[in-house]
C-alpha cells in the first residue's frame, strides 16, 4: 500500500470517526438521559416518571384506558407547547413572558429560603438591623386652631391696609400661648380644627398625614409639657401642647422571633434575586438605543 | 518561490480575519447607533420594544402626579431589559419541562390563540333545532320548550364548536409531530 493510500484511509477514518461522534452527540440531545419514555415525537418526549406523576395527581389507575387518557393529555400538553416554542409564542406572549420571569424567581427563591437560618444566624440579623423591630416613637399632642375668617367688605374700605382678621387670628393665638405659658388655660379663643389629629398617643411616623410635612416637622421632637411656637397654616394659626411621648425602644428578640425569621426569608430573596439579576447582567450583551437620550450611567447601579 | 507563496498566503489570511473581527467588533460597538428605530435595546440579541418601553412608561406616567423624569426612564428601561434576561435564562433553564404552573399557562394561551382563530359564526337556527331534538329524544321526562332552552343550547353548542376546533388542531399537531408510543418493555 503507497504511503498516499495509508494517508487517505487515514483521512477518512478520522472523518468519520468524526461524524460518529456528531451522531451520537445529537442522539443524546433528543433522549432525555437514560429516563423511560412513555411517548416521543419530534422535538419533545413524555417519559415514564412524567406520566407516572400525572396519574397519580389525578388519582386514576395506572392501567388501561385511564392511563392511555393520560398520556394522551401529556402528549397534547407536550405538542402544544413546542408549537408555542416553534411560533415564539414563548417570548413574545405577555401572559408567557410574565410567568416565565416569575418561575426563574421562584427557583432562585425556593433556592435561598430552603436553607433554615440558625439562631446565631437570626440574632446576629436581629442586631444588625435593629432600627427595624424598634417599637414606634408615638406621641400625644393637642392642637388649638386659631381660624382666619374672610375680611368683611367695610373694613376693606375702612382699613386698607389692614391685614383684616388674619390680625385677629394671630392675636388670639399669641395671646392664649402667652396664657399658656404662665399656667393659665386656652380660653375659648380657638376655632374647631380643620384636621383630625387624634387627641390620643399616635405614631410620630403618621403625623404628616394629618398635619403635612412641614408642620409634622416642627412639632415632632416636642416633649410633655411643651407649647409650640404659633404656627401658620393655610387656614389660620396654630398651637400644639405635647401631653406625652413614649420613645421607640428596641422589642426583645424572645417576643419577635418569628418576625425576625420572616424579616430575614424577605432579604434572602431579595438578595438572591439580585444575584440572579447582576449575574444575568454581566454575562449579556446588552445594547441602548442612542435615541433615547437619557442617562445611561444610572441604567447599571 | 515556494516559501514567499506561502508567506503571502499567510499575510493575505491574517489580514483578513484581522478585518474581520475589527468589523464584527466595530458593529458591536457601535451597537447602539445601529438599533432600527422601533427597538429601544436588545438583549443578547432579542429586542426590547419601542412600544412596550412607552406603554410602560405611559402606566408609571398615569399613576404620578408630576411629570416623567430621566429616573423614571431608567426605571422601566431596566425592568423590561432585567425582564427580558429573566424570560432568557427561563427557556435556557429547561422550566418549561418540569414546572407544571408555567406549562400550564403556555398551554391555556395557546388554547386561547386556537380558538381565537377560529372563532366561527354563532350557531344557525336549524342546528340549535336539531340539537333540541337529539335531545328530547334522550330525555326520558318532558323537556321545557325550545324558546326557554335556547340560551342553554347555544352555549353548549359554541363549546362543542371550540372543543372540535381544539381537537382538529391537536389532530395535525400529532401528523405533523409523528408521535410514537413506547411500550413498558421497550422503555
Amino acid at each position: 500500500m503507497t504511503e498516499a493510500a495509508k494517508k487517505k484511509i487515514l483521512f477518512l477514518g478520522l472523518a468519520l470517526g468524526f461524524a460518529l461522534m456528531l451522531v451520537d452527540a445529537f442522539s443524546l440531545s433528543i433522549r432525555v438521559g437514560s429516563e423511560p419514555l412513555a411517548a416521543k415525537m419530534v422535538g419533545g418526549t413524555v417519559t415514564q416518571a412524567q406520566l407516572n406523576q400525572a396519574i397519580t395527581q389525578v388519582g386514576l389507575s395506572d392501567q388501561g384506558e385511564d392511563r392511555q387518557r393520560v398520556l394522551d393529555f401529556l402528549i397534547d400538553e407536550e405538542l402544544l407547547i413546542l408549537r408555542a416554542q416553534s411560533v415564539g409564542l414563548l417570548e413574545s406572549d405577555r401572559t408567557i413572558r410574565k410567568a416565565l420571569s416569575r418561575a426563574v424567581i421562584d427557583e432562585q427563591v425556593k433556592e435561598a429560603i430552603a436553607q433554615a437560618p440558625s439562631d446565631k444566624q437570626l440574632r446576629l440579623f436581629y442586631q444588625d438591623h435593629q432600627a427595624m423591630f424598634m417599637s414606634g416613637e408615638m406621641i400625644h399632642l393637642r392642637q388649638l386652631f386659631f381660624k382666619k375668617s374672610r375680611v368683611s367688605a367695610e373694613r376693606v374700605l375702612n382699613e386698607p391696609e389692614s391685614q383684616g382678621d388674619s390680625l385677629n387670628a394671630k392675636e388670639r393665638a399669641d395671646a392664649t400661648r402667652r396664657r399658656l405659658l404662665v399656667g393659665g388655660d386656652e380660653k375659648p379663643l380657638n376655632d374647631p380644627l380643620p384636621s383630625a389629629l387624634p387627641d390620643a398617643l399616635i405614631p410620630v411616623s403618621i403625623l404628616h398625614r394629618t398635619l403635612g410635612p412641614t408642620m409634622a416637622a416642627q412639632v415632632k421632637t416636642m416633649r410633655p409639657g411643651q407649647i409650640s411656637e404659633v404656627i401658620e397654616s393655610g387656614g389660620g394659626y396654630s398651637l400644639f401642647i405635647c401631653q406625652n411621648y413614649i420613645e421607640a425602644k428596641l422589642r426583645p428578640y424572645e417576643a419577635i422571633e418569628g418576625e425576625v425569621l420572616s424579616e430575614y426569608r424577605r432579604r434572602a430573596r431579595d438578595t438572591a434575586l439580585e444575584n440572579k439579576l447582576r449575574a444575568l447582567w454581566a454575562r449579556a450583551d446588552i445594547q441602548i438605543s442612542e435615541k433615547l437620550n437619557i442617562d445611561l450611567s444610572a441604567l447599571t447601579q | 518561490m515556494e516559501k514567499n507563496r506561502f508567506s503571502a498566503l499567510l499575510i493575505s489570511v491574517s489580514v483578513m480575519i484581522g478585518a474581520g473581527l475589527a468589523v464584527l467588533e466595530a458593529m458591536r460597538a457601535d451597537g447602539g447607533e445601529n438599533l432600527s428605530a422601533e427597538l429601544v435595546a436588545q438583549v443578547n440579541g432579542k429586542p426590547v420594544r419601542l412600544v412596550e418601553y412607552s406603554r410602560t412608561l405611559d402606566a408609571v406616567a398615569s399613576d404620578k402626579r408630576d411629570a416623567l423624569t430621566d429616573a423614571d426612564r431608567v426605571f422601566v428601561l431596566r425592568r423590561l431589559i432585567e425582564e427580558e434576561l429573566l424570560v432568557q435564562a427561563g427557556l435556557d433553564d429547561n422550566l418549561l419541562t418540569d414546572n407544571r404552573s408555567l406549562r400550564t399557562v403556555v398551554v391555556n394561551v395557546m388554547l386561547e390563540s386556537i380558538l381565537a382563530n377560529s372563532a366561527s359564526s354563532p350557531p344557525e337556527e336549524q342546528a340549535l333545532l336539531a340539537y333540541y331534538q337529539s335531545i328530547a329524544s334522550l330525555s326520558k321526562g318532558e323537556l321545557q320548550p325550545f324558546e326557554s332552552l335556547r340560551g342553554q343550547i347555544e352555549e353548549q353548542l359554541q363549546q362543542l364548536q371550540q372543543d372540535e376546533a381544539v381537537a382538529a388542531y391537536v389532530k395535525w399537531l400529532r401528523q405533523q409531530a409523528q408521535v410514537e408510543f413506547v411500550s413498558v418493555s421497550e422503555a
